[in-house]
């Protein structure tokens, strides 16, 4: 190997983490410099918006990306999450402290029924299932008053060890999300590292094959489902404390699983870093189409230009379209991130042992799923 | 006891709507090399499905190692001695060579699947373990080729790797040598016979002189019967046999 491969699987190495930390600095920062520009609660709102949706992604992803199979109901979850935090909080006075823990395991119970029910099926059946499953519960909460039918349950700011969050002074909401979209990336990428989640890929690559080798299948989608319904439900208790109204409109209908969907493909699905970027993309994408692009439609232009604003879905859709067609694995994709994993570490090793003990470079990069 | 079969199959069969398949299939495997001929439909690959349970029988009984595994599905049968190969490629497509084998490997390991903080990479005993089988069937290949990007040859190799990943009592191969060019066919034919030493293997294979040499005993299917089974020389020289194999395949 020359100096300047060495050199290379060198800086590959530490590149990633590094560019990773980077990031991290400049959003942590954040809101200081939205404060310093004077755009504090609507720039930040915004950002706690993208982080939400993230965390909603990221456990989408789990499903779709790494078990390969797309349910059109992953709402459901993300509305239970929001929906126990709200009722825990509002009728039984639980604090926010000990309801979002419950809701979460709370929620990852309610999907392993959803997942018994759905998993007997594949394909679109399974996807029709769990979109039965969702709407079936977006009508029922609309029509029940003990949840507030249409309007839903108002809820106060969670109060957590004495500090009070509140929604016009976000930089409470906005640490409080940093840190959960940081957990749970983490968390995702423990998971698909682990055995288990070599296993998801196996049954997203071939479901026969992974059942002729050895393993139940169902018992690791079942698993699968659950805890990606769980980590939808850390969405929606994110979603209940900062938004302070759960109502069905916007948290279980299926309209925010098509927006979850979206996110994965346009940020890459399959990849860790996908559907955060996807989010961050299709949120900002949306509020730079709708608040900003007014100002630059010249004055008296035609109609079908001057509404653009307006119509920013048309334009977003074909941007989707673009990334879609253009990126196999979304912009994460795009960036040189690959869905499945590099085993040349495991090679290097491998051989390393059972032949010369050759000094090997310990290469992490790259290998970003 | 080597005179226990690996597997018993008592009146097996399998019925697709109106066609059965498999007519009541009776027979035992033993630690040979055991070839199942036929001509195409004659429910060899059914055969096999059954075996590997695939498929679930309409009616009767199989044994694995002394247990009753009628009602068990592959995974389970994976578990009690028995590995299979496809016909066509069945790989987990987008994923290294290496990581196809030893996901197969995982697969009849002890790992604690709930640890998530566990790396699947870092298990050197599976590791060990993978990279022994893929030199095993010489397998020469880039090992962090994708499964889809191999060419015809080295996918069959890699089918078979799989199959071996979890060191089984009975080993199927169905027709491995499908689709391959001739030096390709007697590359695999070569580890296949290597294979034979080892385990207890059955073949599903249409050319009757590639098997003729090698196996200890022909099952000859057709229309879903064994029409015969037993040593090759005995069994081709049943009329019977010639009959209905030579119109099958001239037709």
């Amino acid at each position: 190997m020359s100096y300047i491969e060495r050199s290379n699987e060198l800086f590959e190495s530490v590149k990633t983490p590094y560019i990773g930390a980077a990031l991290l600095a400049l959003v942590a920062v954040f809101p200081l410099v939205a404060n310093a520009i004077g755009g504090l609660p609507f720039l930040t709102s915004i950002a706690i918006e993208m982080m939400i949706f993230a965390v909603f992604a990221m456990s989408f992803n789990l499903l779709v990306g790494y078990t390969g199979y797309v349910s059109f109901g992953h709402t459901v979850f993300l509305g239970s999450g929001a929906y126990m935090t709200a009722v825990l909080m509002k009728k039984f006075s639980v604090p926010f402290i000990a309801a979002a823990p419950a809701a979460v395991i709370g929620t990852g119970l309610f999907a392993l029924v959803v997942g018994a029910i759905a998993f007997r099926r594949s394909g679109v059946y399974f996807a029709m299932i769990t979109l039965g499953v969702a709407q079936v519960f977006y009508t029922l909460f609309q029509s029940w008053n003990y949840v507030g039918g249409d309007t839903g349950i108002i809820i106060d700011p969670p109060v957590v060890f004495g500090y009070e969050f509140n929604p016009f002074e976000p930089m409470g909401y906005y640490y409080l999300a940093l840190a959960t979209v940081v957990v749970t990336y983490l968390f995702t990428r423990y998971l698909v590292r682990s055995p288990f989640g070599h296993v998801l890929q196996a049954i997203r690559e071939n479901e026969e094959r992974a059942r002729a080798v050895g393993y139940s299948v169902r018992t690791f989608k079942l698993a699968a489902f659950s805890v990606s319904g769980g980590l939808a439900a850390v969405s929606g208790v994110l979603y209940a404390a900062y938004f302070t109204q759960v109502a069905p409109g916007s948290t279980l209908y299926w309209t925010t699983t098509g927006d979850g969907l979206f996110m994965i493909l346009i940020g890459g699905m399959g990849t860790l870093v996908g559907p955060i970027i996807g989010s961050v993309f299709v949120i900002g994408t949306q509020y730079a189409l709708s608040t900003y692009l007014v100002d630059f439609i010249p004055e008296g232009a035609p109609a079908l230009v001057a509404r653009l604003p307006e119509r920013w879905p048309l334009l977003l859709g074909l941007l989707f379209m673009l990334t879609v067609l253009r990126f196999r694995s979304g912009i994460a994709g795009g960036l040189g991130f690959s869905r499945v994993r590099s085993i040349d570490d495991v090679l290097t090793r491998v051989s390393g042992s059972a032949e010369t003990e050759e000094p090997t470079v310990k290469s992490d990069g790259g290998d970003e799923r | 006891m080597t005179d226990d079969p690996i597997v018993r199959c008592t009146d097996l069969r399998k019925e697709f709507a109106a066609v059965t398949a498999v007519d009541d299939l009776t027979i035992d495997i033993h630690d040979e090399f055991t070839s199942v001929i036929g001509p195409n439909g004659a429910g060899k690959t059914t055969t096999f499905n059954l075996l590997a349970g695939t498929l679930s029988p309409t009616a009767g009984r199989m044994e694995l190692n002394g247990t009753d595994v009628t009602a068990k599905g592959p995974e389970s049968r994976v578990h009690h001695g028995l590995s299979r190969t496809y016909q066509i490629t069945n790989l987990f497509d987008e994923l290294p060579a290496f990581e196809n084998v030893r996901l197969a490997v995982q697969a009849v390991s002890d790992v604690p699947y709930a640890n998530v903080f566990a790396d699947a990479l870092s298990d050197q005993e599976i590791n060990r373990r993978t990279t022994e089988i893929l030199d095993l069937v010489g397998f020469e290949e880039d090992r962090t080729t994708a499964a889809e990007n191999l060419s015809q040859g080295y996918k069959r190799l890699l089918e078979i790797a799989i199959a071996l990943a979890p060191e089984p009592d009975v080993l199927l191969l169905d027709e491995p040598t499908a689709g391959l060019a001739v030096d390709k066919k007697e590359l695999v034919f070569d580890v296949v016979g290597d294979l034979a030493d080892e385990y207890a293997v059955v073949l599903i294979e249409h050319k009757l002189d590639v098997v003729r040499d090698m196996s200890d005993r022909l099952v000859v299917m057709h229309n879903g019967q064994v029409l015969d089974s037993g040593p090759p020389e005995e069994t081709l020289s049943n009329p019977e046999v010639q009959e209905a194999y030579l119109r099958g395949v001239t037709s």
